[in-house]
């Protein structure tokens, strides 16, 4: 595995190898009893490779990554980072040309009494372990809801193929659902047009809790959604966690939503887990440079006006690998070393909590950008998508600014 | 949206208070909406009022920011300043002059001076051309005319003229951009092209239909950059249309707040964003992702107040668009809509309850917090 990446650089404080071991609080402190447990999902040195005509595209490579009970763990990345693959995999749920080279994922639930490895299944075991252990909220539920069956009928058809109870039992079961997500019993003869975005999104999550999964899944449940419909969703989503005591792993490309609803956050790039913490670790104290990057390319609405910088380039192109770390071409703090480490996450040297791990063994939270990489204003010239081009606020240069309009 | 029996009266009276645009400091008046309308009609006799009674104006060097959700009517009016619909009534201004799009040329001269953005850069191009042809076009139709730089009507555009509009949207080296497909690029540069491409008709006026919403978190910075930058060199008037506030705030000068097909609430950016009056705007300001609040609104369900009622999306027939919504209203506003209201010189909200609403922005001027004047 790792032996073929080449040799590891050494890490300041040095580090065990873990991703994120252990549930931890907000306020760093280990849960006690809940870090002695096992984790619900234990995904273990996990691959997944694309195979292409133009060769294998790795979309997930070596990922660590622990889920425990009842919590909230967020995966942050930009499309093609291969979250997603990396949360469909995990169920295999994907099919050629995609292909689960290495890994193991194995899955704990507590209806189960020995921990189940996914990856060695039966089709049968697999059938009775999705949607019953593990249920997944797709992103489009415009699509992923049948438009020619109304939505009582769709929730029944989950409710037998998974759970044996009689009809009667079964249609009281779909109404409930309904009453879960806040949508009106008479909605059940509704068909998905009939419904606004939000309520067809309710409706999803509705059927992913129709089993009492112990993992729900969700990837980017609210992305289609008005910020408004999506924080009533999201409450709602952290209302029936607190209730039932699913576990989530949540996947988007909105790290700003994440620190708000996550426990912990896994920042995925290239296939590869960059960094795992806490939120507010991710917010106060992320140590990855594209950790970095995603916090600064998001205009914030309150608190004073930053300097953005976002990330200047584009993502590497996953069919040919540079050696050592895939962010180096857009990474500010780059340097020669960056080609020979392996990418593999290891403790923040600085943090109390053994759970904040990163890939980059040179950057710590505290590091400042090295000079010349600085938000500056003023676009030189640059040219091609490598352009650094950095947005000053609102062209705030050299312009009449709002001030003026205060008498 | 409201589903009104196509007699019902107008709701909101007359153009619009007399309120300064916050763009207006930028630059001359380059497009102005007078009091525009549109109505689809459905089914039934039924009629939606999609954009009702829309004033605004959009100056040259200035970015206007069109903020609201899904179904509010906010790509219909780029549509219709587009000259892509026709009004059902008000009208459109171009340099003073009322807009004429009755023959097919002057149509396609409207068109070289106001150029749209979609919002997908996947299917906004085709995808059985190159990056080369999807240029040529719009400078051989728009450039040979009335603009006339030299060449011939029939004359094709040179390489030359190609390169540089796709270097004035940093796609360089050009020459290794001109043959490729829409297939072959990312989806920023995908974005890029259609920039480039609304950039060859060198118009003055830009209408940008959420133009980053489809792009990746790490470029949406780059590419809001890169449209600031054009707005600068070129003076274009830049209507951007968004459902995100926040980049609003950022990005716009004066920021116009849309709900259910009228404007609800106008002024400048940083003013409206940080201290916004109308309770649809409060709304929208308090569900962005604020990650200094870690959850606590989220824990709390908060917010749960604010689902709307069952139906309640579709707004009222009468009164206040917003009032099956909102937690302020009370008779009046569901009788009567409110008009938009003059609260200092460069702000104004349509709401019968801004004393309540927000007593501190019509007592004058809410002091804009002090954070170290970084940007502002």
């Amino acid at each position: 595995m790792s032996a073929a990446r080449g040799n590891r650089a050494p890490r300041p404080g040095g580090g065990d190898r873990l991703s994120g071991n252990g549930p931890v609080s907000r306020d760093g402190v280990l849960n006690s009893g809940r870090s002695a447990m096992e984790p619900v999902l234990a995904i273990r040195d996990f691959s997944v490779v694309y195979r292409t005509s133009g060769g294998d595209v790795r979309a997930v490579d070596q990922v660590n990554l622990d889920l425990h009970a009842g919590e909230v763990v967020g995966l942050a990345g930009e499309s093609g980072s291969g979250k997603s693959t990396l949360a469909y995999g995990a169920c295999r749920l994907l099919r050629a040309p995609a292909l689960i080279t290495s890994g193991s994922v194995r899955y704990q639930g507590q209806r189960m009494g020995t921990p189940a490895e996914i990856m060695q299944l039966r089709a049968d075991q697999l059938k009775r372990l999705r949607w019953r252990e593990i249920a997944i909220v797709f992103q489009s539920a415009m699509n992923a809801l049948n438009p020619v069956l109304n939505v009582g009928d769709q929730l029944l058809d989950v409710i037998h193929a998974h759970l044996r109870i009689s009809r009667e039992e079964a249609r009281e079961k779909a109404a409930s659902l309904l009453d879960l997500v806040g949508i009106p019993r008479a909605r059940l003869r509704s068909y998905p047009h009939q419904l606004s975005g939000g309520m067809r999104q309710r409706v999803m999550i509705a059927m992913a809790l129709a089993t009492d999964p112990e993992i729900v899944i969700m990837d980017e449940p609210t992305t289609a959604l008005d910020v408004v419909v999506q924080r009533d969703i999201l409450a709602q989503i952290v209302e029936l966690k607190e209730t039932l005591n699913f576990a989530i792993l949540f996947i988007t490309h909105d790290l700003s939503l994440l620190l708000e609803l996550a426990d912990r956050i896994a920042v995925m790039y290239a296939g590869q887990l960059l960094e795992i913490g806490t939120a507010s670790e991710i917010q106060h104290e992320s140590a990855h440079p594209y950790t970095k990057g995603l916090l600064n390319s998001f205009p914030s609405l309150r608190g004073p006006r930053r300097e953005l910088a976002g990330i200047p380039g584009s993502p590497p192109d996953l069919r040919t690998p540079s050696p050592g770390c895939a962010f180096l071409p857009r990474c500010a703090y780059g340097t020669d070393d960056c080609t020979r480490i392996d990418m593999s996450l290891a403790r923040v040297a600085t943090s109390p909590d053994p759970g904040h791990v990163t890939a980059c063994p040179f950057v710590l939270p505290g590091t400042p950008a090295p000079a010349g990489h600085t938000a500056t204003t003023g676009h030189a010239d640059t040219t091609g998508d490598d352009a650094s081009a950095l947005m000053a606020s609102a062209s705030a240069e050299s312009e009449p600014s709002h001030e003026e309009l205060t008498p | 949206m409201s589903i009104a029996d196509p007699g019902e009266q107008p709701q909101s009276p007359g153009p619009g208070p007399n309120v300064a645009s916050a763009a207006a400091g930028r630059g001359p008046l380059a497009m102005e909406a007078v009091s525009i309308s549109k109505d689809f009609r459905l089914t039934r006799g039924n009629t939606l009022r999609a954009v009702r009674q829309v004033s605004f104006g959009l100056y040259r060097g200035a970015v206007v920011a069109l903020v609201g959700e899904s179904g509010s009517g906010k790509s219909t009016v780029a549509r219709l300043l587009a000259g892509q619909e026709p009004l059902t009534s008000g009208s459109i201004m171009l340099d003073g002059a009322p807009i004429d799009i009755s023959t097919h040329r002057a149509f396609r001269r409207y068109k070289s001076e106001v150029q749209l953005v979609f919002q997908d850069p996947f299917s906004s191009l085709n995808p059985v051309h190159t990056v080369s042809y999807h240029l040529e076009r719009p400078l051989r139709l728009h450039q040979a005319g009335s603009k006339g730089n030299g060449q011939g009507r029939a004359g094709r555009p040179g390489k030359q003229e190609i390169a540089a509009l796709l270097k004035q949207v940093r796609l360089t080296p050009a020459e290794q951009f001109l043959p490729k497909y829409p297939y072959e690029l990312s989806g920023g540069q995908r974005q890029r092209v259609s920039f480039a491409r609304a950039l060859a008709a060198r118009p003055s006026v830009l209408l940008a239909d959420e133009p980053v919403s489809m792009l990746d978190v790490s470029i949406r910075l780059e590419m809001l950059g890169l449209l600031d930058d054009l707005r600068r060199d070129f003076q274009l008037a830049l209507l951007y249309i968004t459902h995100d506030i926040a980049s609003a705030r950022y990005f716009a000068d004066e920021v116009l707040v849309m709900y259910a097909g009228q404007i609800v609430e106008r002024g400048p950016a940083e003013e409206l964003t940080q201290h916004p009056a109308h309770p649809y705007t409060q709304l929208l300001v308090a569900s962005a992702p604020d990650p200094d609040n870690l959850g606590s609104t989220l824990r709390a369900g908060a917010k749960r107040a604010a689902r709307p009622p069952e139906g309640a999306s579709q707004a009222a027939a009468a009164g206040c668009p917003f009032s099956p919504r909102c937690p302020l209203a009370e008779d009046r506003c569901r009788q009567e809509g409110p008009a938009l209201r003059r609260v200092s010189p460069t702000r104004a909200a349509a709401c019968w309850r801004l004393e309540i609403a927000a007593p501190e922005v019509l007592a004058g001027t809410p002091s804009l917090p002090d954070h170290g004047g970084v940007g502002t």
